[in-house]
């Protein structure tokens, strides 16, 4: 099979520059050739433990080169990767291993160690992989399994294991909140991939000269364009330091000194790099591409963005986890007005419908509901048909012709030069510092302890991090409850960035006439 | 612990870090290395410092070499406010 497949980006870079670094971190990188070799490594340790082509396996553990290596490897063994929030509890990742059954993870010893006994009950789990040098000795066992040190992939041989994949199997799954209170598992295909790489690394003309930012973690699909536009391109790739990715200042500073080319992050990342990271003050000589998705950028802050490095192409990127990113927007010059900038039109491999309830499309001007078809749309929900069939559904794009399209939530309107303008969410969705969150998820979470009797979970506008999230609570008569432990509560079974920040403990909480609760009401109270 | 590390300490088990394994944290105890802090986590702690004990933290102070435990956020409290 001689399809290009992600993990191919790889082997036709190591073939035509395999000396050039393809991942470069705290001070090591691994070449072209050398990452084509170790991934072949872990795909044989994976397929000889018992992996096989279709499976999922897990990666947790915080970003590292070998992290890369890692994701690169499943792929190489003909399964998908499952990236878990490296910050989320052991008890979010047993959900997914669960959920999506997966036969291995990679994480690292110290992590391993962490696990319960229990974490992989009810999936088909094989063994774990402790992606890290050094670590030879054998952590723990989980439940009897076996523990394969880094030390021992590199024994495997480096010679590519035969691929069965074809371009429509799963590469990865990308877990998002969900409303109902359990996250989703987004299924994603080689061919979803490619067709969004392939489409940026052209338009953003990326080469093996450039020198790529990854501040994306890999759970978060922000992180594909960096991983694999720069391994098509055979160009460098600077996954951020766990160390340094929570202080702007850092980033900033090694990003200028490192003089890379290409930036891809989120608003709420550079707005705080421009606002508390010093960015006026250092060289950004270097920087060529700047692209931005995930939430609305304020404008005053692009603008002084622009200014700064006036040298640069900047793009909004738009696109909800389902369809990664479907229109896009090139911002030639800073925007004159504080208008939100649109999230521009479609990109040549998808296709978007603004449509109103009865699923007709809306006239020039009007707004309506975005649906998205076309080579980047996702192939379902794991394991949840149901919530697949509301997703995506069979609609009539034009007269008598039908396709699979998805329903992104997004209030959108078709602005008179074509470009789409981004209206709001027909439900609880939000963002935060540039994650997805159903705050239903969280109130779910929240009613879970015995003490609570009723929850809301509030999204406070922030200029620098799009929203804070805050929760206001009743709790049973006679319950004693203090914050801490609700908070403490929330943080053992979601990731960090869904915690509430500040929880206010009332009697009860306001209503409309029609009973429910007022969230109006309640935003309007912490607007202080 | 010196007042000022005790100050922090009683801050950040009560205020940031609503994991389990903190009661135990001690002032030298690694607060990066564990992932215990994410941005929105230092931003509170800087302005916490900044309110309480009166002082400013400059943007470029904020750096994982500052952060690293209770005791080296209390050194740049110090530092910052003339002390020792």
């Amino acid at each position: 099979m001689t399809k290009t497949l992600l993990p191919h980006l790889v082997t036709e870079s190591a073939a035509r520059v395999p000396d050039r670094p393809a991942v470069v971190m705290d001070g090591r990188s691994l070449s072209y050739a050398e990452l084509e070799r170790q991934s072949n490594r872990l795909a044989r340790s994976l397929l000889g433990h018992g992996v096989r082509p279709g499976d999922r396996v897990a990666l947790w553990l915080p970003r590292s080169i070998e992290s890369v290596v890692a994701l690169y490897g499943v792929m190489k063994a003909g399964a998908a990767y499952v990236p878990v929030d490296p910050g989320a509890p052991p008890a979010r990742l047993a959900y997914i291993a669960r959920d999506c059954a997966v036969s291995g993870l990679v994480t690292v010893a110290e992590r391993a160690a962490a696990l319960e006994e229990t974490f992989a009950a009810g999936a088909p789990m094989r063994a774990l992989w402790l992606a890290e040098e050094g670590a030879t000795a054998a952590a723990p066992c989980v439940a009897g399994l076996p523990n394969v040190p880094w030390a021992e992939v590199g024994a495997e041989s480096h010679a590519a294991p035969e691929s069965r994949t074809l371009e429509g199997d799963l590469a990865y799954i990308l877990y998002t909140s969900g409303s109902t209170g359990e996250p989703k598992g987004v299924m994603l295909s080689h061919r979803n991939a490619l067709a969004f790489v392939e489409w940026a690394g052209d338009v953003f003309q990326v080469t093996h000269e450039d020198r790529l930012a990854n501040h994306a973690p890999f759970h978060f699909d922000l992180s594909t364009f960096d991983l694999f536009a720069g391994a098509r391109a055979g160009a460098a790739v600077y996954p951020l330091s766990p160390r340094i990715a929570s202080f702007p200042a850092a980033v900033a500073r090694q990003w200028s000194r490192d003089q890379l080319t290409v930036w891809y992050a989120t608003p709420s990342t550079l707005v705080l790099m421009l606002t508390r990271g010093g960015l006026a003050s250092l060289d950004l000589s270097a920087l060529r591409v700047l692209l931005f998705a995930g939430e609305v950028f304020p404008i005053k802050y692009l603008r002084d963005l622009m200014r700064l490095a006036p040298h640069a192409r900047y793009a909004n990127l738009y696109g909800p986890t389902e369809t990664n990113v479907c229109t896009w927007l090139e911002v030639a010059k800073p925007p004159e007005d504080d208008r939100p900038l649109p999230i521009g039109r479609a990109c040549p491999y998808d296709e978007v419908l603004v449509l109103d309830e009865t699923l007709k499309p809306v006239p020039a001007g009007g707004s309506g509901e975005l649906w998205v078809r076309g080579a980047t749309v996702m192939r379902g929900y794991w394991g949840r048909p149901e919530r697949t069939a509301l997703a995506l559904q069979r609609i009539e794009i034009a007269s008598g012709v039908t396709d699979l399209a998805y329903r992104t939530g997004d209030l959108v309107r078709m602005q008179t030069d074509g470009n789409l303008e981004f209206l709001g969410r027909r439900d609880h969705q939000v963002k935060t510092r540039g994650y997805r969150v159903e705050l239903g998820e969280i109130e779910t979470v929240l009613h879970r302890h015995p003490a609570v009797d009723e929850a809301v979970v509030l999204a406070i506008p922030d200029d620098e991090v799009t929203h804070r999230l805050r929760a206001v609570v009743v709790t049973k008569t006679e319950a004693a409850l203090d914050e801490a432990a609700l908070r403490q509560h929330c943080a053992e079974s979601l990731p960090r960035y869904m915690v509430p920040e500040s929880i206010e403990f009332r009697r009860e909480l306001p209503r409309t006439s029609s009973g429910k609760v007022d969230r109006r009401a309640l935003v309007q109270s912490q607007a202080s | 612990m010196t007042a000022t590390e005790t100050a922090i300490h009683e801050f950040l088990v009560n205020e940031v870090l609503y994991d389990r394994d903190v009661k135990d944290l001690k002032p030298e105890d690694p607060l990066i290395a564990r992932g215990l802090l994410d941005s929105l986590s230092i931003l509170k702690t800087v302005t916490f410092c900044e309110e309480k004990f009166g002082i400013t933290i400059p943007d470029q102070d904020v750096l994982p070499d500052h952060f690293e435990s209770v005791q080296a956020i209390a050194a740049l409290v110090d530092r910052r406010r003339g002390g020792a």
